[in-house]
């Protein structure tokens, strides 16, 4: 007996679904580039490794002091799938006048960039209770420790975003130790902020002049920040970020399995077409080192 | 508890609660995560039978166990409106927080401080960054006592977030 093909049932897979809900996923502008480092694991379980830092180096007086890394903390990282789909049915189909079965196809493109966005911003909606780094605290905490010789820092506070707040967070960072408390060599350059504080971040960072007052004096922290406002999926609006931009994209991994697939399958019995899209990610850091956070509320 | 071990010793800190908002974020994704585990426990998932994602091929038992985890971390983070005697323990912890905060916290005159090129008007400027490093962003008692408050917020009206945030505590000068 013959297989049931698509070429037999033309009217059964609509194919045009597929490129509608891949141009509206297209036309996403993603956060996620911008914070993270996405990277394809080729394991189901990602396994994140902390190295401990080399000691100083020493003066050359005819012989040459060896030293060697120990290896720190490390946390695993697990693949989770996500998937959603539609069912449109030949009669439905036929009498769409209203192109409803290509806008629920665009819809589910939208559902898509939504869940990934989410997945992304709630590594730092729970940065100071469940994200947690590989020395099992949260990711920003008063109280991260080190197994190989360093002794314990902060990267949690409670100010509220001003450019008084910015540049003692700023100072802070700048002072962040090694694991075995050797100075660290990445400066922290980027903003991040939830709608409630663009406004004000912009104002930090792009004018020219000091705002609001008849002094015109230039302000100094234009252009020292890049700033990131995470529109809807950073769910305080009080919250914000320091981060260091060249550690963020060491560290701050989103794992991407599977990216984001559309599926369409006929169903003969009952004449009937499925649309599902399907992907399988997660996020992770093994290191607080690359962000401060202000958990104001 | 959170507890971690290293070099021999266990610590056991007091567990943060979360904000209102970031718990209605939570609660909507266990429900939605149950109603999917739901689905391919029952087979009757939607999507079920489509090419490379047979239900059959998903761990719901892995699934499940990562519902757990969000379960049980909602349920350690969820702040629990306290009893009578609870309440009143809360409520000495924050005024105590309360009073620190107000005594050691920018003022609100200095968070709306700007720099200056002028290096005599800058000190305005100067000593608010200063204050806010000593005082507040690099202090651990300052961190402590912003912990404290939120946490007795928590037992005293879990509800409200107005109560959580630091800055309704600053004074105004």
């Amino acid at each position: 007996m013959p297989a049931l093909t698509q070429a037999n049932h033309p009217d059964v897979i609509q194919k045009n679904l597929s490129q509608i809900f891949a141009v509206r996923y297209g036309e996403f502008k993603s956060m996620i580039p911008a914070i993270f480092d996405v990277e394809t694991p080729d394991q189901a379980i990602v396994t994140e490794l902390m190295l401990g830092d080399l000691g100083g180096v020493q003066t050359f007086d005819g012989q040459i002091y060896y030293d060697e890394s120990k290896q720190s903390y490390k946390k695993t990282v697990e693949e989770i799938e996500y998937s959603l789909g539609i069912k449109i049915s030949k009669k439905f189909r036929r009498n769409d006048l209203y192109g409803v079965a290509k806008r629920s196809a665009a819809a589910l493109a939208d559902r898509f960039r939504a869940k990934k966005e989410s997945i992304g911003a709630n590594f730092l909606n729970n940065s100071f209770s469940t994200t947690l780094t590989a020395d099992a605290v949260s990711l920003c905490n008063s109280t991260h420790t080190s197994d190989v010789g360093g002794s314990s820092q902060a990267n949690a506070g409670s100010s509220s975003f001003s450019p008084a707040s910015v540049a003692a967070t700023r100072r802070l960072m700048i002072k962040y130790k090694t694991n075995r408390d050797n100075i660290a060599l990445d400066f922290p350059d980027t903003l991040i902020v939830a709608t409630g504080n663009e406004d004000a971040g912009l104002e930090l960072i792009s004018s020219v002049k000091q705002v609001n007052t008849a002094n015109n004096n230039p302000n100094v922290h234009k252009g020292r920040y890049e700033l990131i406002v995470w529109h809807n999926w950073l769910t305080d609006d009080d919250n914000w970020f320091m981060g260091t931009k060249n550690l963020m994209k060491d560290y701050f991994k989103f794992y991407q399995w599977n990216p984001v697939e559309f599926f369409y399958a006929g169903d003969i019995d009952t004449l009937t077409s499925k649309h599902a899209g399907y992907m399988s990610c997660n996020v992770s850091s093994p290191d607080w080192r690359p962000i401060f956070g202000h958990e104001v509320s | 508890m959170a507890v971690r071990k290293g070099s021999g010793r266990v610590l056991r800190r007091k567990i943060m609660p979360i904000s209102p908002a970031a718990v209605e974020a939570r609660q909507y994704e266990i429900n939605r995560d149950q109603v999917y585990i739901d689905g391919l426990k029952k087979g009757s998932t939607d999507l079920k039978g489509i090419t490379s994602f047979e239900a059959g091929g998903i761990n719901v038992a892995q699934l499940e166990q990562q519902l757990a985890v969000k379960k049980r971390a909602l349920a350690a983070f969820l702040p629990k409106e306290g009893s009578g005697k609870q309440k009143d323990k809360a409520l000495k912890e924050f005024n105590q927080a309360k009073a620190y905060i107000e005594k050691h916290a920018l003022t609100k005159e200095e968070v709306g401080k700007w720099p200056k090129l002028d290096a005599t008007k800058n000190q305005e400027y100067r000593a608010a960054v200063d204050k806010s490093f000593n005082e507040e962003v690099n202090n651990p008692m300052f961190r402590r006592m912003c912990e404290q408050l939120k946490r007795a917020a928590g037992i005293l009206d879990p509800t409200n977030s107005a109560m959580r945030n630091i800055d309704n505590y600053r004074r105004q000068k």
